[in-house]
């Protein structure tokens, strides 16, 4: 087992019809799958740069700035983050725009082009705050959390903070009977910065077989997508809401997890 | 800082056009070999442009694992096969759950979906062989895990064209952190409708072989391949000697003018691997042969190295292709190539040998040239200002 210590130092989510830390706390208490076609204001970005985002990029930047003027001051704002984006399904929506064009044969547009690659929101996010840091975009399916959090416990070995971000956008529909997990339009982010805050326990899985790999193809036996769980980082922002409470736990990465705070 | 744990290449498996494996690339590499033929690739726009295309027969995904099946997915355990033997020892010696793979990818099966969305729109239904991990940009590592049945973490690096070249970083931070003691690196990009047009679409692509650093050059060339290490903490032998990353926070598809942010994670590998700029004894361009790119590129490696102290470089993409989302692992696999060889000769960088004047001047490995290579670096810079440098060392 390895164990990790970092502290938090601020988080920040954003959802559709969930845009307060209110109504995240309210939402906490019966998570479900926040859907819609509600778009995040980015009141702080430009607007020529607000104009070419995607739902996608709009989320990660929306949470990205404001976990970073949440920070307080002195314990990582001033420097500016190494910052981790982990996301399965990523730019998907504007990747359909794009094929579906090629399917028609008509022409593509180079600006959607160049922002349908996976890091096209940690790009904008990096000219919209000016930060010239590392940046890493993540993608490991259902395990795109773990892998990004990962990735940012990595970076803090040589960064004083760390900005870890999980968005995703509600795939197209004739994605969704592939899935394994719930179907939601989200963004999580969370700035980790070098302390004894918290601890999280990394153990080997006892049977360490890839979830992923069980799940069958496209089949009569799929379950409902509700009754299919939450994505993980919906699972950490709900800990998150609720105050920081006892242990959040999770399966990822054939690794079991286990964070909680330290001295409650 | 603390004394960082061994990174050392243990091994290398690559398939790109300059060569179906490491030893056909290799070969490519020697001074009078004829440039390998790339493959006439027709975009939607009506033009007929050079692609470099793995041409040989590649492995089959076998049936388990299915729903991963692509291109992608098959250039992959090409590269695989070669690297198999250690992959195996490592798991033997360490455990298959200290074994992680970090691979770099743009396209992963895109391609898949791409011919799926259009047999959709025909008919109604994706069609019936389609999965959705055939496109999923975490498959690469999800399926070389599985296939190679290793349990460490596996997941996928996706920005743009430094992905494999931050692959092979993120791999060596892994190993620091102590989540594992030998790591599948690397990654690759395989032949895809989307990305062709889409870098037609930004008026990218060449109509003739790229010529890098030339007055006549008029774009790149894309092409495919898949190129992994096998890293493992340990001391000696290949090793990833230091690592920088930066971003331009500039513009989107085309890179910082003046090369800030090249000119940044320059200096940031040379001051990981705690080396003076004159010790670097060999560079691998990111030498797309866009205009943009390589002004940028000359501008900032005599920035950070000074006017005339350049060491000597070549861009390989004459050979590959820009291969994307594996050129950083491709390019890192033609560096261990020079630094395991005793011969002493340094990829030659292949163009018309009519140099732009208007570039600063850098010096470029002519045919037959030699050098005593120890430590070499190699550039990748990509879309969304994502830049990445590599410095590689060999057995002293």
């Amino acid at each position: 087992m390895k164990c990790f210590s970092f502290d938090l130092l601020a988080w920040s989510a954003w959802a559709p019809g969930l845009e307060t830390r209110e109504a995240w706390s309210e939402w906490a208490l019966t998570p479900y799958s926040p859907t819609g076609a509600e778009r995040p204001s980015i009141a702080n970005v430009p607007a020529a740069l607000r104009r070419r985002c995607s739902q996608h990029d709009r989320m990660v930047l929306e949470v990205g700035t404001n976990c970073a003027a949440e920070a307080i001051p002195g314990s990582g704002g001033q420097v500016p983050p190494a910052v981790v984006l982990g996301s399965r399904h990523g730019e998907a929506q504007v990747t359909r725009v794009l094929l579906d064009l090629l399917a028609e044969g008509e022409p593509l547009s180079p600006m959607r082009f160049s922002l349908s690659v996976h890091n096209a929101s940690s790009g904008l996010l990096s000219i919209a705050t000016g930060n010239k840091g590392v940046f890493r975009s993540i993608s490991a399916s259902i395990d795109s959390l773990g892998a990004a959090w990962i990735e940012a416990l990595s970076l803090l070995v040589d960064h004083s903070s760390v900005l870890l971000i999980v968005a995703e956008e509600e795939p197209p529909a004739d994605h969704h009977p592939y899935l394994d997990e719930q179907t939601a339009a989200f963004a999580l982010a969370v700035l980790l910065g070098r302390g004894e805050g918290c601890q999280l326990e990394l153990a080997p899985e006892t049977a360490p077989l890839r979830s992923l790999l069980e799940v069958q193809s496209k089949s009569a036996e799929q379950p409902s997508l509700e009754s299919r769980p939450l994505p993980h980082a919906l699972q950490l922002a709900a800990w998150l809401a609720r105050g920081e409470i006892g242990e959040f736990e999770m399966s990822s990465l054939n690794l079991n997890w286990r964070l909680a705070k330290n001295g409650r | 800082m603390t004394a960082r744990r061994g990174a050392r290449l243990v091994s290398l498996g690559m398939v790109c056009a300059a060569g179906a494996d490491r030893d056909a690339v290799h070969e490519r590499l020697r001074a009078g070999s004829p440039l390998p033929e790339f493959t006439d690739s027709a975009l939607a726009s009506g033009r007929l442009v050079p692609y470099g295309m793995v041409t040989g027969s590649l492995p089959e995904i076998p049936a388990r694992l299915q729903k991963y099946s692509s291109r992608n997915a098959q250039l992959l355990v090409a590269a695989y096969q070669q690297i198999a033997q250690s992959v195996e020892e490592a798991a033997r010696e360490c455990g298959r759950e200290r074994v992680a793979v970090v691979l770099g990818s743009s396209t992963s099966g895109i391609e898949e979906g791409t011919k799926a969305v259009a047999h959709a729109r025909k008919t109604g239904a994706m069609p019936a062989g389609y999965h959705l991990c055939q496109q999923d940009l975490g498959s690469p590592a999800l399926f070389l895990a599985a296939f190679a049945d290793l349990h460490g973490v596996a997941y996928t690096i996706s920005s743009a064209c430094s992905s494999s070249a931050k692959a092979i970083a993120c791999a060596r931070g892994l190993i620091e952190l102590g989540l594992c003691d030998a790591v599948i690196c690397g990654g690759g990009d395989s032949y895809a409708t989307l990305t062709s047009n889409g870098f037609d679409a930004l008026g990218l692509v060449s109509d003739h072989r790229c010529n890098p650093s030339s007055i006549h050059r008029d774009g790149l060339n894309l092409g495919e391949g898949a190129a992994l290490f096998l890293m493992r903490a340990q001391n000696g032998g290949i090793q990833l000697r230091g690592v920088g990353e930066s971003c331009d926070a500039t513009h989107f598809s085309a890179p910082d003018p003046e090369g800030a942010g090249a000119v940044a994670c320059i200096q940031l590998a040379l001051a990981d691997a705690g080396l003076l700029p004159a010790e670097i004894d060999y560079i691998n361009l990111h030498g797309t042969a866009t205009r943009q790119n390589d002004a940028m590129e000359s501008r900032a490696l005599v920035e950070v190295f000074g006017e005339g102290r350049v060491p000597p470089a070549s861009s390989t993409k004459p050979l590959t292709g820009h291969t994307l989302g594996g050129a950083g692992a491709i390019e890192a696999g033609i560096c261990w190539l020079t630094l395991a060889t005793q011969e002493a000769r340094l990829p030659v960088h292949r163009y018309d040998g009519e140099i732009d004047p208007e570039l600063p001047s850098i010096p470029l490995v002519d045919e037959g040239q030699t050098a005593v290579v120890s430590t070499v670096m190699s550039n990748s810079f990509g879309f969304g200002g994502s830049n990445c440098a590599l410095i590689m060392e060999g057995a002293s």
